[in-house]
């Protein structure tokens, strides 16, 4: 377990380091610099020179060979100094530190709702196969997998202004430790529309691994036993068809932290996925990268916590 | 436009013909009269409009000067006129006799929504009122610093923070249609030679009460050394070889020094040669009084927004990038509306919620009333306001002739484009008619790249242009001729076997510009039989492609530059050493024309200097224009001053005027 533990943490760096160099390298094939980015901002473009541009970039550093900038980059990373905004000139490590419990909460909220809704309609689904309950379900499983989220977060703004005069994007998020209530109140819309394809995916899972499951000869033994439909159902057949379901939880959190950077700018949620997005409209050297290796961070821990905690759930499983 | 019913929401007042001309001519005389009183800032308006005239008589540089006078001397023969029209038209009516009229839907459009009816709205009487928030869609700037390289984006918030010497006045009773100028930090200027400006500031300006002013006192040294600031780099890093260049330098080229007098409370400005031009350009939103203490110490530290300390209506309070930004009264702001003689601002703060691009947000926050104003893109856009709020107040504007679509050649040297045929052919082969119709359901003008409000215009109240010209005053090459076109073509050796072919950039984000450029490809093939291929930019470098010339050999772009003088579009977009001519035009007339009219004070000669440039680059058509698209503003029923025109054409230029906008609610 040690060793199995040492190599993947090893892993984990490997992976932060090259996706730093991929993330820096694919900013900098951007077309234009942060200037010339910028000028996009605004209509006015008065005074604005190609010496001004030039002095910019120069300011800037971006007239070096970008080998030569990653270099500089990663010596201050590994120090824990991410670099400033080149837009606002606000530290990055400062940028993700205000903005992250808010991502952290949405990706979290919608976690927990695609889990505890997707398991037990994937379970009441597969045990009461071919009854509305199951065509309910199924309906909402295609629905969920086929619409994307950007699409369903843009309709969920509309219709809610329509038909409760609600204008979701601009509702107060405070920290949750500063408002709970008020803080809710923002997040849950967006953490549904995030939650759907994952809810989705984890209730077609479910319901199938319960379908496969129930019909085992185990289980078949648990009801000759006398054993209640609930306690062979919880017992033998739910703890068996969680592991599936739980490695593909794991795969998709990947998928639910992309769809949290268009989420949050679709509801205006001032979370590390909407300054990506606008980092990356302005070619923001420091902010681009700084943000990417975060969520590249969080995606490996959580996919080495969901390895790990296999053979929690299954005792069988050993780490070689 | 007659089938999508546009008109019957609206309820109509009849009026005759004389009644809205007299309406304008009002218009006009408040307009004046603003800006005579602009200068006072006592309750006694009277009082403080003499004074004022009386102060501001010596500007006769300023470009408008006598636009006003002829203003005010047409309004008062039409008294009786305006007496009469004691019932006004709203937004939206015309008279019988305009109904009866066939009118094009660009004359239908601006006659609707005229600025001047701005004035008679519903409960326009009753106030101005204080309290309340003002709420606007609003991008919070990247960077704050107003001396930065893209201080020109804090044209959006400088001026509600920070104060200028002049402004141009704004409200529902002047719309900058021609320019004035309005003192703010001054209250009024002299020019005893035509080297020299000297500002006389108001009394008892205070710095916001923020550290490191903490609402000290502002002095005249505190102005000299921000606009020092502005117009030489040096300032910002006396100690540095390689001193940066402010985007706001290009304007006091012509300022050889600026002196100071704490004890009388002026600034002088000392010039190498006359500017006809200073004025205007000082009126931009960007050229801002910076505090000494940032700019004397390390002027960078004003990049970030808990810096912005200025002596402007509001205190700018809280930014979160990407979310909002939000501001508040400033208590010991200096000025009073000279309209009403009450204190300002009238609101007591302002929000601004980014939507970014996410316009279906805006929508629903406008739909909900979040947000109390929005730009329509078009009629459909106007329509879904209406229907979502229906006490939209809509005001039609002209387009900024400095933000409107046309084609620039990479290299006026080379062939194909270095043949004068060949560009006068590209502009006869584009139908302008059918890109009016077809892409903006006629809410569109002919295009061209100067600001026709400069140029006289003897039929207006003001003598200057309101609207821009028509293609039948753009010259011969600005009609629709593609048998002329051809023939030019075949002179210039391209014909049906060496058929015209060129790469034309072009910007890849659906829309009307999208459109306007490939409806323009598809009009040269059909009309000429030229092949255009389109070369993809994407929407974030488009615009500095133009300014690094970053194309292969024509690129279809929209920016000119928003620019607050005639000379900005001529001389600094057409003059061979000008920094922002980006097009390579090098004409030898056309750079003496522009020189001239930078010195020619007098505004009849300047206006003939300025008609010399217009003929001559329509005739070589080094840029080609195609029609530029109208704007439709619309704002909450209860919203006041909060005007849009095409100084305003988004809030950045608007908030010059943020201090006058009142609620009532």
């Amino acid at each position: 377990m040690g060793g199995y533990l040492v190599r993947r943490l090893l892993g984990v760096v490997v992976v932060i380091f090259l996706l730093s160099f991929i993330a820096f390298m694919l900013v900098n094939a951007f077309p234009g610099s942060t200037a010339e980015r910028l000028l996009a901002e605004g209509p006015q473009g008065s005074g604005i020179t190609q010496e001004i541009i030039e002095r910019f970039n120069k300011e800037l550093g971006l007239d070096r060979p970008p080998l030569e900038r990653y270099g500089d980059w990663l010596w201050n990373a590994v120090r824990g100094d991410l670099g400033n905004s080149f837009a606002s000139s606000e530290s990055v490590l400062n940028d993700i530190k205000v903005r992250l419990p808010r991502s952290l909460e949405l990706v979290m909220l919608a976690s927990v709702m695609a889990f505890f809704i997707a398991i037990p309609v994937g379970v009441l689904s597969a045990v009461r196969s071919g009854t509305f309950p199951d065509y309910a379900g199924r309906v909402f499983t295609i629905l969920g997998l086929a619409i994307p989220n950007f699409f369903l977060g843009v309709l969920v703004v509309s219709f809610v202004a329509e038909w409760l005069n609600v204008s979701l994007a601009t509702l107060p998020s405070p920290y949750i430790w500063d408002s709970f209530v008020q803080n809710l109140e923002g997040m849950i819309a967006p953490a549904l529309v995030l939650s759907a394809s994952l809810m989705a995916t984890l209730m077609r899972m479910q319901r199938s691994q319960v379908l496969e499951i129930i019909h085992e000869d185990y289980v078949r033994t648990a009801r000759a036993k006398g054993l209640s439909e609930r306690s062979v159902i919880l017992k033998h057949v739910f703890r068996n068809s969680f592991i599936p379901v739980l490695t593909i939880f794991g795969n998709q959190f990947a998928f639910l932290i992309s769809g949290a950077v268009i989420v949050e700018y679709i509801f205006r949620i001032n979370g590390i996925g909407a300054l990506l997005v606008t980092s990356i409209r302005r070619a923001d050297f420091n902010e681009v990268v700084g943000i990417t290796v975060v969520i590249g961070l969080g995606v490996v821990l959580i996919n080495l916590l969901v390895d790990l905690s296999y053979a929690w759930i299954d005792p069988r499983i050993r780490y070689g | 436009m007659a089938e999508r019913n546009y008109w019957k929401r609206m309820q109509r007042k009849r009026l005759s013909r004389r009644s809205l001309m007299s309406a304008s001519a009002r218009a006009g005389v408040g307009a004046a009269g603003l800006a005579l009183v602009g200068c006072g800032d006592d309750d006694d308006s009277q009082q403080a409009a003499a004074q004022a005239q009386q102060q501001a008589q010596p500007q006769q540089t300023a470009a408008q000067q006598q636009a006003q006078q002829t203003a005010a001397q047409q309004a008062s023969t039409s008294q009786e006129a305006a007496d009469e029209q004691a019932v006004t038209l709203l937004p939206g009516q015309l008279t019988a006799e305009e109904e009866a009229m066939s009118l094009t839907p660009e004359e239908e459009w601006r006659l609707r929504y005229h600025w001047s009816k701005l004035q008679n709205l519903p409960g326009q009487s009753d106030g101005p009122k204080y309290g309340g928030t003002w709420t606007l869609a609003h991008l919070p700037a990247a960077n704050w610093n107003v001396l930065g390289p893209n201080a020109n984006l804090m044209a959006a918030f400088a001026p509600m923070f920070y104060s200028q010497l002049v402004v141009f006045p704004m409200d529902d009773w002047a719309n900058a249609h021609y320019y004035e100028n309005e003192g703010d930090l001054a209250a009024g200027w002299e020019i005893p030679d035509v080297t020299t400006l000297v500002f006389q500031l108001q009394d008892g300006i205070k710095w916001q009460d923020k550290a490191p002013l903490n609402g000290r006192d502002m002095t005249a040294e505190d102005v000299k050394i921000a606009y020092d600031a502005l117009r030489d780099g040096s300032f910002l890093a006396p100690d540095s070889d390689d001193p940066p260049t402010t985007v706001q330098a290009s304007s006091y080229t012509a300022v050889k020094d600026i002196e100071f007098d704490n004890s009388s409370n002026t600034v002088r400005f000392n010039l190498t040669e006359p500017a006809a031009y200073l004025l205007n350009n000082m009126m931009n939103p960007f050229h801002v009084v910076a505090a000494p203490e940032y700019i004397t110490d390390d002027y960078t530290q004003l990049d970030d927004w808990r810096n912005t300390v200025g002596t402007g209506p509001y205190v700018l309070d809280f930014v979160e990038q990407g979310s909002e930004w939000k501001a508040s009264k400033n208590p010991t702001y200096f000025k009073k509306d000279p309209r009403s003689g009450m204190q300002l601002p009238y609101m007591d703060a302002l929000h601004g919620p980014d939507f970014v691009s996410q316009r279906e947000s805006e929508w629903a926050a406008w739909e909900t009333g979040i947000i109390d104003r929005i730009t329509l893109q078009d009629v459909y856009d106007y329509e879904q306001a209406v229907e979502q709020q229906p006490d939209t107040v809509v005001q039609v504007t002209a387009p900024p002739p400095g933000w409107q679509p046309y084609m620039t050649f990479k290299d006026l040297n080379e062939a194909p484009f270095n043949d004068v045929r060949v560009r006068q052919a590209l502009s006869l082969g584009m139908d302008r008619e059918e890109q009016k119709e077809g892409i903006y359901n006629g809410l569109a003008a002919a295009g061209y790249g100067q600001n026709w409000t400069f140029f006289r215009d003897d039929s207006s109240p003001w003598g200057f242009r309101e609207w821009p010209w028509t293609a039948a005053e753009l010259g011969e090459f600005v009609s629709f001729d593609p048998a002329k076109g051809r023939q030019l073509l075949d002179a210039a050796g391209y014909n049906e076997d060496n058929p015209l072919e060129f790469d034309a950039a072009m910007y890849t984000v659906p829309g009307s510009y999208l459109n306007l450029f490939l409806l323009i490809v598809d009009q040269w093939k059909r009309n000429l039989g030229v092949n255009a291929k389109h070369e993809q930019v994407d929407l974030e470098t488009w615009i500095a492609r133009l300014v690094t010339r970053d194309f292969s050999q024509a690129l279809f772009t929209w920016l000119i530059g928003a620019e607050m003088d005639a000379d900005g579009l001529s001389y600094g977009k057409l003059h061979t050493d000008s920094p922002g001519n980006f097009y390579g035009i090098s004409e030898p007339d056309i750079d003496q024309w522009c020189l001239d009219q930078r010195q020619e004070l007098d505004v009849d000669k300047r206006s003939d200097i300025l008609e010399k440039i217009r003929v001559r680059e329509l005739e070589n058509m080094w840029r080609i224009f195609a029609v530029n698209p109208y704007r439709i503003a619309g704002r909450r029923g209860y919203l006041y001053n909060e005007i849009d025109t095409y100084n305003a054409w988004n809030p950045g230029w608007g908030a010059t005027n943020t201090e006058k906008i009142w609620k009532n609610l």
